[in-house]
């Protein structure tokens, strides 16, 4: 808007940044209201519930989460699962994204199509069956569950295949005639090269894994199984139902997401940009 | 073939098979059971039984009741009473969470989009810090739903929560100027999540936030893809702001105002944490979604055949608005 075509003005710039620091402060006030409601008690809640700081910074209130509430099993679990389900999904996007972007197969046109066009489906629609196949399988109630249907993906491989095409094939041709077999390639030569590509996959497959809700909610029964957002919605029907611990336990969900977006934000972005527009 | 050829077609098969497995086992082949399933009535321990389009019928269909018509008609009803009584969803719960959804959608596009547009055209400035802005307005998009779900749960809160007494707060200030004139702003109590006129804009309001960011970064992505040259040529031939954000901005950014629509609607028919975590559905089934009674169904009531057919309603509705809007967009949106 501002700075489009013209100068702005000292009036416009400080109008124009008032706004954005109001809407953004309004944007971040729930998280602010959650981290420091996790560091009050409940007496000091409810007697101002505006005012951020109580008596003191009650770390107690993450010991009892960890502790008492079980939320520190809840997170080994999921940090289990997620770095399972990242790693597979990108070794599997990366070689059906290879054999998509660079192997002449029959077939292989009908099948990637056949690919994106089940990119619209949603899992709602499979749930009910997987379900009884975890049940069949026996592994209703394990990681598995969580973690075996989920490492297969195909936006992600058709990520890998776009970024794959991008790829000069003058590089791959020398290696095969240096007697590089393609598998060789593939990990020694294009993975190096898609460093961007697989970061960006892995921010995408992090927070789908980390964020995951309802299908932990229905193949997992055992509280020793439980991953975090099952864990903090219990919280909330259970014994220790307070907003500190409540708040306490909703940090420990979303600070890990949050510190990785901030670190990686570029690639956050990006994966929005390529998901989002390519297709 | 070639031997050559035949070995490059190996080795395209075997890099595939991982993915291709996966996809047939954890993909293709629950999809076909899940239509499977659609015709049957279900409990997940019996073997399911093949009841035909029953589970549709129950889901989409009307009961007619004749009697109930003349009854109303008798008692001195209107016409329109009477019809009511005539034509009776055979489901009413299932036409409530289609409703609802819609609604949400609509919500959406007010709360969400529309400002996600906004937001995107004042932080395409040159001016510095905009990168800070734009990563704080995502923050939202990473966090998890649920988290969000019980933080905003508490802010909603009606006799303690964070919003009612801001606007408490600001009612009161209000006063302050308008006792001059000889009347009180009320001091709203809304119950947020309790009230069931306030439940759903309460979620509405909950995604808004959480998904403005997204929106928000992929119509700014768009916009810097816009050449300046165009807007230049405007301020040239004296075009104003507004007139360039109506005849250069909007219909540059039509393809991804497009894309936006379509992608939100589809996760707002699969919208189920908020409802799950914040209201059960209620009050009075005002929140209920159409993925969470699916879930009530198959997952709490075991009728599994009846979910899996829901799942196929909200898979045709994606379909069909995913569709008709691809069709509405070939006549406006403007391609290069």
């Amino acid at each position: 808007m501002l700075g489009q075509v013209d100068k702005v003005t000292i009036f416009q710039k400080i109008v124009y940044y008032t706004l954005m620091t109001v809407l953004a402060l309004i944007i971040i006030y729930p998280f602010f209201f959650m981290v420091t409601t996790s560091f009050k008690d409940s007496p000091e809640v409810f007697a101002n519930i505006m005012k951020p700081f109580g008596e003191r910074l009650r770390f107690e209130n993450y010991k009892i989460v960890l502790s008492t509430v079980n939320m520190g099993r809840y997170m080994l679990n999921t940090v289990f699962v997620t770095i399972c389900v990242v790693i597979g999904q990108i070794i599997t996007s990366m070689m059906g994204g290879y054999a998509f972007a660079r192997i002449n197969f029959p077939g292989r046109d009908i099948l990637f199509r056949i690919y994106l066009g089940t990119i619209m489906i949603p899992f709602v629609v499979i749930m009910i069956p997987i379900y009884k196949m975890m049940q069949i399988f026996g592994w209703l109630d394990k990681f598995q569950a969580l973690i075996i249907p989920w490492v297969f993906t195909a936006a992600g491989t058709f990520l890998f295949r776009q970024f794959f095409k991008s790829i000069p094939k003058e590089l791959e041709e020398a290696a095969i005639i240096d007697g590089a077999n393609r598998w060789t390639i593939l990990w020694r030569m294009f993975a190096p090269l898609s460093v961007p590509a697989i970061a960006t996959q892995a921010t995408i497959s992090f927070l789908y894994a980390w964020n995951s809700f309802i299908w932990p909610l229905v193949a997992i029964q055992s509280k020793s199984n439980y991953v975090v957002t099952q864990g903090l919605a219990d919280i909330q029907g259970g014994y220790h139902a307070s907003p500190p611990i409540i708040m306490a336990g909703a940090t420990l969900v979303i600070l890990p997401t949050v510190l990785v977006f901030l670190f990686a934000q570029r690639y956050f972005v990006e994966g929005v940009a390529t998901t989002g527009m390519k297709n | 073939m070639t031997a050559n050829q035949r070995r490059e077609a190996l080795d395209g098969f075997l890099f595939l098979l991982p993915n291709f497995l996966g996809f047939l086992i954890f993909f293709a082949v629950p999809l076909v059971v899940s239509f499977y399933y659609s015709f049957t009535d279900y409990n997940l321990f019996q073997p399911p039984k093949f009841i035909g389009l029953q589970n549709y019928i129950t889901a989409l269909g009307f009961n007619i009741d004749t009697q109930a018509y003349q009854a109303v008609l008798a008692q001195g009803g209107s016409i329109f009473e009477a019809i009511k009584e005539l034509i009776t969803p055979k489901d009413p719960t299932f036409w409530l969470a289609l409703g609802n959804t819609f609604k949400y959608a609509i919500g959406v596009l007010v709360l969400c989009i529309m400002p996600a547009f906004f937001l995107a055209w004042l932080l395409n400035s040159k001016l510095r810090g905009m990168a800070i802005y734009r990563g704080m307005f995502y923050i939202p998009v990473v966090a998890s739903i649920v988290g969000s779900a019980l933080v905003w749960f508490w802010i909603y809160n009606r006799d303690s929560g964070v919003l009612n007494i801001t606007l408490a707060y600001l009612a009161n200030g209000l006063t302050n100027i308008t006792q001059y004139l000889g009347f009180k702003v009320p001091e709203p109590l809304i119950g947020w999540l309790v009230d069931s006129d306030y439940s759903l804009l309460s979620l509405v309001i909950l995604t808004s936030w959480a998904t403005i960011g997204y929106d928000m970064v992929i119509f700014l992505a768009a916009l810097q893809g816009i050449p300046r040259y165009l807007f230049e040529a405007a301020t040239v031939d004296g075009a104003s702001r507004t007139y360039s954000l109506f005849k250069i901005t909007i219909p540059m950014m039509s393809a991804t105002i497009f894309f936006v629509l379509v992608t939100n609607t589809i996760a707002v028919l699969q919208i189920f944490s908020e409802p799950y975590i914040m209201t059960q559905g209620g009050p009075a089934n005002s929140t209920l979604t159409i993925v969470y009674y699916l879930y009530q169904k198959g997952f709490q009531r075991f009728q599994m055949g009846y979910g899996a057919s829901l799942a196929w309603l909200v898979f045709a509705l994606i379909f069909v608005i995913t569709t008709l809007q691809f069709r509405l967009a070939n006549r406006w949106v403007y391609e290069e």
